[in-house]
């Protein structure tokens, strides 16, 4: 530890030094206040001692200009003072003294007190180091929160907004965004508890299983469980993670909500006023590995309903509660961009009032129009001389594989073969469409109008006709076509997707079908038809087959 | 929070921590609970929430591992007499479920 003394008495000077060198520390003298101000910058000194009187620069003025010069570093001064005169004493600490040392100089007193002094100045050294250190960690998990986040909440289309407002520390609030490879929207709000490094931490294998899993289109029953698994594994048995999942299907109108240990999902219906609640069903992630059956929720929605959900820090006191009071009464009243900048404008004020509060993530979507419908003339693809390089072809019996899970799976294996992710998401669309036709419409002999009388019904007498149901199966073949060639490109998709059912008779339903009927569950098969080219249906009206541009 | 209180009567023992449970209250908690799990005489530890005005993320996690622990050796932990503005939360993560809850 070096320490500066500035003294113009050169018998005390010489004392000084003898008694602080005999300690071990490192002296460097100074003849007044002018000269320890220019060794100040050389010494780096830890410690500084001053006389009080001292020609050309003395000691008050030698605080207080060192009191610049070491900046941010701290660097306790004492002053050496004939007595104890208040104004003195009070004059010193004005100008950034922090001890006093009575003249004549007492080698006991003297040694104790740069003791005291220097062990305060160490102490104070390694905190300013670990909060360096600390920031300097912070700093890294939010840049991988940051980096992990932000690329997929600036691709969210118009109508939909998802943020974190995060407080100066980190509390484990993060909000994914993403586009599945079938074109379906999937969102993520995740609350890891307690604060710091470990809930920043622990957020991040959340966000990048979400991420990977979604793109794939996976169903959010089985996203959960690989995040749960993973949190079970890798985190202490006391820390979870609440969370929030949708996905939205704009084509079918579909919203999918799951809901593990987060405040109730709003869903605002644009028409009815109507308001569907998403209740916590499942365990925060990373408490049970086996938490048996994962509860989610589908809801048939349609362009301009809205969907909320926010965190709130579980316990820690905020004003959200009120929040969402005043939210509700809104309804769907104002566009979507108001209710946002509304949301955003109230939330920074009660942050800006909230002094110790949470984290708070939130998110506004409103349903978007399905895709417009080109339902001109059927577009052929101009002929081309093709060869299949790669063909899949299988058969599904319902009663024991779904059609949700496989699609994804399918589509993910397609575009590691090369195939655009424009053409994947239209693909998913049809093809899961498709499959859905030939097993609930071929095969279960459900009408598509009973969709009408609302979604949990249908599922039921969807899932009546699955037990009743004998054998039978839906068969699907894709196969890939390419230029041939030295360098074979890839043209074309040609899907064939029939059952073992009796057919329907598709020209009447073709006739039947207007423009103007285009409730999400009538529009099935136009919407295969505007997506693909070459459509066909067979005689029997049991298979259908169409092709789809790469 | 000031230390839990611990009553044993027979096979059950009764730990009653109150004000703020929070992080801070961590170490309190453990030491009053552990001895418990390893107390051959006792089966079930009852945590009584009735003097709890506010619980953390920190203090939820205290109450996952002492069950942890407990039911390592076999032994059940249980909650009593959550207060009203407490209980939602025990149920939005479903503790209600994880561990058996009552009202005296």
């Amino acid at each position: 530890m070096r320490i500066l003394v500035a003294e113009d008495d050169a018998a005390t000077r010489l004392l000084i030094r003898r008694v602080l060198e005999k300690e071990g520390y490192e002296v460097t003298l100074a003849f007044d206040g002018l000269d320890a101000l220019e060794r100040f910058a050389q010494s780096a000194p830890d410690i500084v001692i001053t006389d009080f009187q001292m020609p050309r620069m003395d000691g008050l003025q030698l605080c207080r200009a060192l009191t610049v010069a070491r900046g941010e570093r701290f660097v306790p001064l004492i002053m050496l003072t004939g007595g104890q005169d208040a104004d003195l004493l009070h004059n010193s600490l004005e100008a950034g003294a922090l001890e006093f040392l009575n003249k004549p100089i007492r080698p006991d007193e003297l040694v104790a007190r740069v003791r005291a002094i220097a062990a305060m100045s160490a102490m104070h050294f390694t905190l300013a180091n670990n909060q360096e250190e600390t920031l300097g960690e912070i700093a890294i998990v939010k840049h991988l929160l940051e980096r992990l986040t932000s690329p997929g909440l600036k691709l969210m289309p118009p109508g939909f907004a998802m943020e974190t407002l995060q407080t100066r520390r980190i509390n484990g609030d993060a909000c994914s965004y993403l586009r599945g490879i079938g074109g379906n929207h999937f969102g993520l709000l995740c609350d890891a508890t307690g604060h710091g490094l470990v809930a920043g931490v622990s957020t991040l294998p959340v966000l990048e299983t979400f991420q990977t899993m979604a793109s794939r289109d996976i169903p959010l029953e089985s996203i959960y469980r690989e995040i749960n698994t993973k949190l079970c594994r890798l985190l202490p048995s006391d820390r979870f993670t609440c969370l929030i999942m949708f996905r939205l299907d704009p084509e079918m109108g579909i919203l999918t909500v799951l809901n593990a240990g987060m405040p109730d999902v709003f869903l605002f219906r644009g028409d009815s006023q109507e308001l569907r609640v998403f209740t916590s069903r499942n365990f925060p992630a990373g408490i049970l590995e086996d938490q048996g059956e994962i509860e989610v929720e589908d809801v048939a929605v349609v362009s301009g309903d809205r969907l909320f959900a926010c965190s709130d820090g579980l316990l820690d006191l905020f004003a959200e509660p009120i929040l969402r009071k005043r939210f509700l009464r809104r309804g769907t009243r104002y566009s979507a961009a108001e209710d946002q900048a509304w949301l955003r404008n109230t939330l920074r004020v009660s942050l800006k009032n909230a002094e110790q509060h949470d984290d708070l993530t939130w998110a506004l979507w409103e349903v978007p129009p399905p895709m417009p419908l080109d339902l001109g003339q059927d577009p052929l693809l101009p002929p081309t001389e093709t060869v299949e390089g790669l063909a899949l072809q299988f058969d599904l019996d319902p009663r024991i594989h779904g059609v949700r899970d496989l699609v994804p799976n399918i589509l993910g294996l397609l575009g590691y073969k090369g195939v655009p992710s424009a053409t994947l998401q239209k693909l998913g669309i049809v093809l899961t469409e498709g499959l859905d036709n030939a097993v609930d419409h071929g095969l279960l002999g459900l009408q598509s109008t009973l969709k009408a009388g609302g979604f949990e019904d249908y599922e039921a007498r969807r899932k009546e006709a699955l037990d009743a149901h004998g054998a039978g199966l839906a068969r699907c073949r894709l196969a890939l076509h390419y230029t041939p060639g030295a360098v074979p490109i890839l043209h074309h998709l040609r899907v064939n997707i029939s059952d073992d059912g009796p057919g329907f008779d598709w020209a009447a339903h073709a006739q039947s079908t207007g423009p103007g009927e285009l409730a999400p569950h009538g529009r099935g098969i136009l919407l295969m038809k505007a997506l693909t080219a070459d459509f066909q249906f067979n005689e029997a009206g049991n298979a259908v087959s169409f092709t789809l541009a790469c | 929070m000031s230390s839990p209180t611990v009553k044993i009567q027979g096979a059950v023992a009764v730990l009653s921590p109150s004000g703020r449970f929070t992080s801070e209250s961590h170490t309190a908690f453990k030491e009053a609970s552990y001895p418990l799990v390893e107390n051959p005489s006792v089966t079930t530890i009852c945590i009584d929430l009735a003097t709890v005005s506010y619980m953390d993320s920190s203090s939820l996690g205290s109450l996952l591992l002492l069950r942890e622990k407990a039911t390592a050796k076999g032994k059940k932990v249980t909650l009593r007499n959550p207060n009203p503005t407490l209980l939602p939360t025990l149920k939005m993560i479903k503790f209600d479920k994880l561990f058996e809850t009552s009202n005296t």
